[in-house]
């Protein structure tokens, strides 16, 4: 139970986003004759080999790591604060929840009113969104002694959390027992909702930071000038002008998508559509042939608008897009007009250095990218 | 076609759209552009079109359904026509009150509105086929140049309010008429039935056009569905639950629409609001009212988290409400500024709003706030204050940026008698706490909500009527003091707004004045009946308790007086009839006039059984008529009503003439108010009504005595062109006889006197007869005009006293044996003048 704090490089669930344990368990130790153990003591780190063990069921990869603070502490001691503060106030800010066993004791321990004001100190900091982080664990009854604030609502009501004691009970279900492996049967559901709920949480938080640290990736890789792959939308009336731009893009090392022009009636075969949405949201932005004024007109609505917003809505993939206006003779005023209403850019190839302008165009679209991801500019 | 479908045909153009954020209202067609995070949505619709070519868009109320047809799926249907060249036609309607007619209405419609003509006595006929229905319109709509025919039901719940209210059996015939048209049942042809129908393939080249419809409805009435033949069949193979927005999706709406308009919304903002949606009930009208507020607030159209904030802190709701739920706050707030705009601070206005918010809400039955549409004509006449303002008060809360009343000033600029009002949005019903508040005014005693006021004063009118009619079957059963103090005052207001209590018959008859309904005039008896039983009980307690022993002596000298009389039925006095007896006393020793009160519903009994009312108004044989205590004889039953009375002009101290306090002490006109009881001075005739305009007093009903205690029933009413008032009041007026006078002595004064006495009710016939010398006598023949003889010979004796001097004797009541013919006046009053003064 040492392995905690004596591993270098801890593993835990969130590690990959810079906490060091997915949860800290706070207690306080009701040690009040000074012999370093008291039945609250017992029963919190019984507690604690149950939650890991009802956690770790889950199949978390990695696994989750809980924080248990077993050394010592003397509330009555003089020097209450003592020289383990400084490095159980760091811990504290590493965790991603804070897992509280409610108690009259918890209540009245200076240590674990340190605890808590740090977590919630630190919570602005902390990665990812900052509810439903204090999970708590009602062991011995506290009815009618008042709570911190930070674990009552916005209208002062105490936090609804998990119940391990009868309703007209003082102490928990298993007090003053050595329950071992064996969780007794009453404390069985209301642990196990408890382990699923921190579950969900952690999961929640990591699928929240993973998206964050793609559309990061994303907009930097566009920052770069760089795509792997470009959705390349052209009539199938237009073959040979889509067939002249996927060669560019394609000596640029650029994969394109789809294979060929789309045909028309796609608009009415619904499973064709769909493919075409999803193969576009695997893209890095979408590039549309112009060949003709009057097509060009419906497809930047149909495509670049409705398509591109159903990618969005459905794929959560914003994509940018350009129109490639290959004759110079399509960029009517309000027709690109039109098109900036749709965050369509536009691309004459004759006044640029076609292909090599795609990276520009990129660079520059990228911007709108982060804007939209709400992803942070990186400090300069 | 409305509005909000129109305009959909067009290709992509500038918008001409106010702003970003259209508010409570719903998305209009053209706002396609602004319309963002229900693609997903707007995409599965569109492929169970292509598919099933029949959509039932089905969900809660204000989830958005109409917006989403309106400005996502008919859109983008319309340019992929577009894209390919094919042409589409929609049209839609509401089952309303005629939903076959505006069915075929509609789809004639679009067919003639094709780019070729089109043979409309066989579209009409291709609607009406059971068989064969789809493909042969589907025939006739492609000859008209149509590739695709899209009809909207919009509301399709309204069909079975229709098939509740109206016809069961049209409603039936719409359904099936519609599944036939959409070809979405999924029954197979009998074998001898003609083969199946085809599939219209959607290309320039095919010989059909492809029908679809299109139907929103609230999910809560999918049950009524399976009522219908055909029907549910056709809603298992073509309903899409609208679902909620992901988080992601409203972030998107809240933040693309902006940038449309080249603004933009920080993601701090578009995450605050996204959060304080979670918290509402149904969100998305107040994200999108907040939004437009905040919008319409920005100078550079970059909106951020700290003018929301800045919004919150300044409006004038409670830090409960900003706290909990911050949307709805901002809602209630624009809502209370909308609300100063159109009641101006005059408080008529304000109550007004008031009763036209009221009339729009109700509450289902349980308990929930629900909207409840009503005709332009209706608000009109619960407003209580005229065309022209009820006017300015709906199209203050209609406007553009305001939204919270239906139709829109964006989509029907004018309104008419016939249009039908609604609130925009339930989420006003619940949030607006001038609406929804439940808490007690401690001054009213009722709700401060409106909503919740009108449904407890609903409670309280059905309960009336349901009284009432207990009522008519057991007359025991009028209301108590109190009751009838609390019912009897709001009851005043509700006549101020009599329409107001239309939608609360139980059984209405449709009569153009609701006053005429059987169960107001039902509750306005039971009230009226209370009101008389109350003042008396309490008159006569107050006494009781004022005279002390006394009391019981007088008691003790009426029922020594009824026994005198001989009269039957002292096991059946209750003690309120003693009670009563009491009164009379206490009446008696005033005027020398003992009282007794008749029973209306007696008195109804009687009317029903076809007896004379004149007579039942005066004699009541249950209740027994109470000898006098003065003068042998001057005896009078009377009957309390309501009649008008001259009260009148004021004096030097402006103090009313004929009318003082119940103590004796004399009132301004002013001071007499509702209810309060009050002393007659002077014998005054009761009358119908007040005087016409010209003056002109109207009939006479009788005859009320000086000193008699009356129970003021309104304010006093200026007497039109003259000095003075009239008052509508409770009291026992006397119903007068023709008379013959026979009279000796001066042919003027007996003329002046016979006029007197026409002046107070009476026919007088009159005329100079030497055998009246020194007789002072009112002679009576039958017996049951003794009451009558005894009553003249009172008035008489005053009468006769006060105006000629006659004080030397009483006119005495005689019965005589030469009866008068029938038809004759069965009194004869005979007096000798000789000795009155000139």
């Amino acid at each position: 139970m040492n392995e905690p704090r004596t591993e270098p490089a801890p593993q835990c669930f969130l590690g990959r986003h810079g906490y060091h344990f997915d949860l800290f368990l706070s207690y306080a130790h009701a040690d009040v004759d000074g012999t370093g153990e008291s039945p609250l003591k017992t029963w919190s780190q019984q507690f604690y080999r149950s939650l890991l063990a009802a956690l770790r069921s889950f199949q978390l990869e990695p696994l989750p790591r809980v924080f248990l603070d077993e050394a010592p502490r003397q509330e009555n001691a003089l020097n209450r604060a003592g020289h383990l503060a400084p490095e159980l106030i760091e811990t504290v800010g590493k965790s991603a929840l804070l897992q509280i066993v409610m108690s009259p004791h918890y209540l009245k321990s200076e240590w674990c009113r340190r605890e808590l004001e740090a977590f919630v100190n630190t919570l602005p900091d902390k990665r990812g969104s900052a509810k439903d982080r204090l999970i708590i664990a009602k062991a011995i009854d506290t009815e009618g002694q008042p709570w911190p604030e930070a674990l009552c609502d916005a209208e002062g009501n105490k936090t609804v959390g998990w119940q391990y004691h009868d309703p007209d009970k003082y102490f928990p279900h298993g007090w003053m027992t050595e329950w071992g492996r064996h969780i007794p049967p009453q404390m069985g559901a209301a642990l196990f909702d408890m382990a699923h709920f921190i579950k969900r949480r952690l999961e929640q938080i990591d699928a929240e930071l993973t998206e964050k640290q793609k559309k990061s990736e994303l907009v930097s890789w566009l920052e770069q000038g760089q795509a792997e792959r470009i959705y390349l939308y052209g009539r199938s009336d237009d073959e040979a002008e889509w067939d002249a731009v996927s060669q560019d893009l394609d000596r640029l090392g650029i994969v394109v998508y789809p294979g060929e022009p789309e045909p028309l009636d796609v608009d009415d075969d619904s499973a064709k559509r769909a493919q075409y949405a999803r193969l576009a949201s695997r893209c890095d932005a979408m590039v549309m042939v112009g060949a003709d004024g009057l097509k060009l007109d419906f497809d930047l609505d149909v495509v670049g608008r409705e398509r591109r917003n159903l990618i969005a809505s459905k794929y959560k993939k914003y994509l940018p897009c350009a129109v490639l206006d290959r004759s110079g003779s399509l960029a009517r005023p309000a027709r690109v007009s039109n098109a900036r209403r749709f965050g369509i850019d536009w691309i004459d190839p004759n006044a640029c250095d076609w292909p090599n302008y795609i990276k520009v165009w990129l660079q520059s679209s990228a911007d709108s990218v982060r804007q939209r991801y709400g992803v942070e500019t990186p400090a300069p | 076609m409305n509005r909000a479908w129109g305009g959909i045909e067009g290709s992509a153009g500038a918008p001409e759209i106010e702003g970003p954020y259209p508010g409570l209202r719903p998305f209009l067609a053209e706002e396609a552009e602004i319309f963002f995070g229900r693609e997903q949505m707007a995409d599965e619709v569109l492929v169970r079109l292509n598919e099933r070519h029949m959509v039932v868009v089905h969900g809660t109320s204000g989830c958005g359904k109409s917006s989403l047809i309106a400005a996502g799926v008919l859109p983008q249907l319309a340019k992929r026509r577009a894209r390919r060249g094919l042409t589409l036609n929609v049209g839609s309607f509401r089952p309303g009150s005629r939903p076959m007619q505006s069915l075929v209405a509609t789809i004639a419609g679009e067919v003639a509105g094709g780019t070729a003509p089109a043979d409309m006595q066989k579209v009409y006929a291709a609607i009406a086929q059971r068989q064969g229905a789809r493909p042969e319109l589907a025939r006739l709509a492609k000859a008209a140049g149509i590739d695709q025919l899209c009809i909207i039901v919009d509301q399709f719940e309204e069909l079975f309010r229709f098939a509740e209210d109206e016809s069961f059996e049209e409603a039936e015939r719409f359904a099936e008429t519609l599944v036939a048209l959409a070809g979405a049942s999924d029954r197979p042809a009998d074998w001898w039935e003609e083969g199946g129908e085809g599939d219209g393939v959607l290309a320039t080249e095919a010989k059909e056009a492809q029908i679809s419809f299109l139907l929103t409805m609230r999910s809560e009435f999918l049950g009524d569905c399976s009522r219908y033949p055909r029907l549910a069949e056709a809603i298992n193979r073509t309903q899409y639950l609208l679902p909620n927005m992901e988080r992601s999706d409203l972030i998107r709406a809240i933040r693309e629409p902006a940038e449309v308009f080249g603004g933009t919304v920080d993601h701090a903002l578009a995450e605050k609001i996204a959060d304080d949606a979670g918290r509402e009930q149904d969100p998305l009208p107040l994200v999108q009212h907040a939004l437009m507020k905040l919008w319409r607030a920005s100078d550079n159209g970059a909106l951020d988290l700290s003018g929301y904030e800045q919004a919150l802190a300044a409006s004038g709701q409670s830090e409960a409400l900003r706290q909990k739920s911050p949307l709805s706050a901002i809602l209630a707030d624009h809502a209370d500024a909308v609300l100063a705009q159109a009641t101006k601070g005059e408080s008529d206005r304000l109550a007004a709003t008031g009763f036209i918010f009221r009339a729009l809400t109700r509450k289902d039955s349980e308990g929930r706030a629900i909207r409840c549409p009503q005709r332009y004509a209706r608000l009109e006449k619960v407003s209580g204050v005229g065309p022209q303002v009820t006017r300015e008060i709906v199209d203050c809360f209609r406007r553009e940026g305001v939204s919270f009343l239906t139709p829109y000033e964006a989509m029907q600029a004018e309104i008419d008698p016939a249009t039908v009002i609604d609130i925009s949005h339930e989420a006003l019903i619940r949030t607006w706490p001038r609406m929804s508040d439940r808490t007690i005014d401690p001054e009213t005693a009722q709700p401060v909500g409106w909503l919740e006021r009108e449904a407890q004063e609903a409670m309280v009118w059905r309960w009336l009527v349901l009284h009432a009619k207990f009522f008519r079957t057991n007359n025991s059963a009028y209301l108590d003091g109190t009751t009838t103090d609390r019912l009897g005052d709001w009851f005043q207001t509700v006549k101020t707004r009599p329409e107001w209590a239309r939608p609360y018959l139980l059984h209405g008859e449709g009569k153009e004045d609701v006053r005429e309904e059987p169960e107001w005039k039902a509750v306005d008896g039971l009230l009226e009946e209370s009101r008389r039983r109350t003042w008396l009980e309490r008159n006569m307690v107050r006494r009781w308790k004022k005279l002390g022993w006394w009391s019981l002596v007088l008691l003790a000298v009426a029922l020594v007086g009824v026994v005198a009389a001989g009269v039957q039925g002292y096991s059946m006095w209750s003690k309120a009839q003693a009670l009563r007896s009491l009164e009379a006393a206490r009446q008696s020793t005033a005027n020398s006039l003992y009282v007794t009160a008749n029973v209306t519903l007696e008195k109804n009994t009687k009317r029903r059984a076809g007896s004379n009312p004149a007579e039942d108004e005066l004699v009541d044989p249950g209740v027994a008529a109470v000898a006098s205590g003065g003068a042998e004889g001057t005896m009078l039953v009377i009957n309390r009503k309501s009649g008008y009375i001259w009260i009148g002009a004021t004096r030097g101290n402006g103090t009313l003439s004929h009318i003082v306090r119940s103590d004796g002490r004399s009132l301004p006109p002013a001071a007499v108010e509702r209810g309060g009881s009050y002393r007659i001075r002077g014998n005054l005739t009761v009358r119908e009504g007040p005087p016409g305009a010209d003056g002109q007093p109207a009939e006479a009903i009788g005859l009320i005595a000086d000193n008699t205690l009356v129970t003021a029933v309104e304010p006093p009413i200026p007497a039109p062109g003259a000095a003075g008032y009239w008052l509508r009041a409770l009291l026992v007026p006397t119903k007068l006889p023709n008379v013959r006078l026979l009279h000796a002595g001066d042919e003027e004064t007996a003329a002046a006197s016979a006029g007197n006495f026409t002046d107070l009710g009476y026919s007088v016939a009159a005329s100079d007869d030497a055998s009246a010398r020194g007789r002072w006598e009112v002679l009576y023949c039958r017996e049951e005009d003794r009451g009558a003889a005894l009553r003249l010979a009172a008035i008489a004796s005053r009468e006769l006293a006060q105006t000629h001097g006659l004080e030397a004797r009483t006119v005495a009541p005689v019965r005589g044996s030469d009866c008068p013919a029938p038809g004759e006046p069965g009194l004869r009053l005979i007096v000798d003048f000789s000795a009155a003064a000139s």
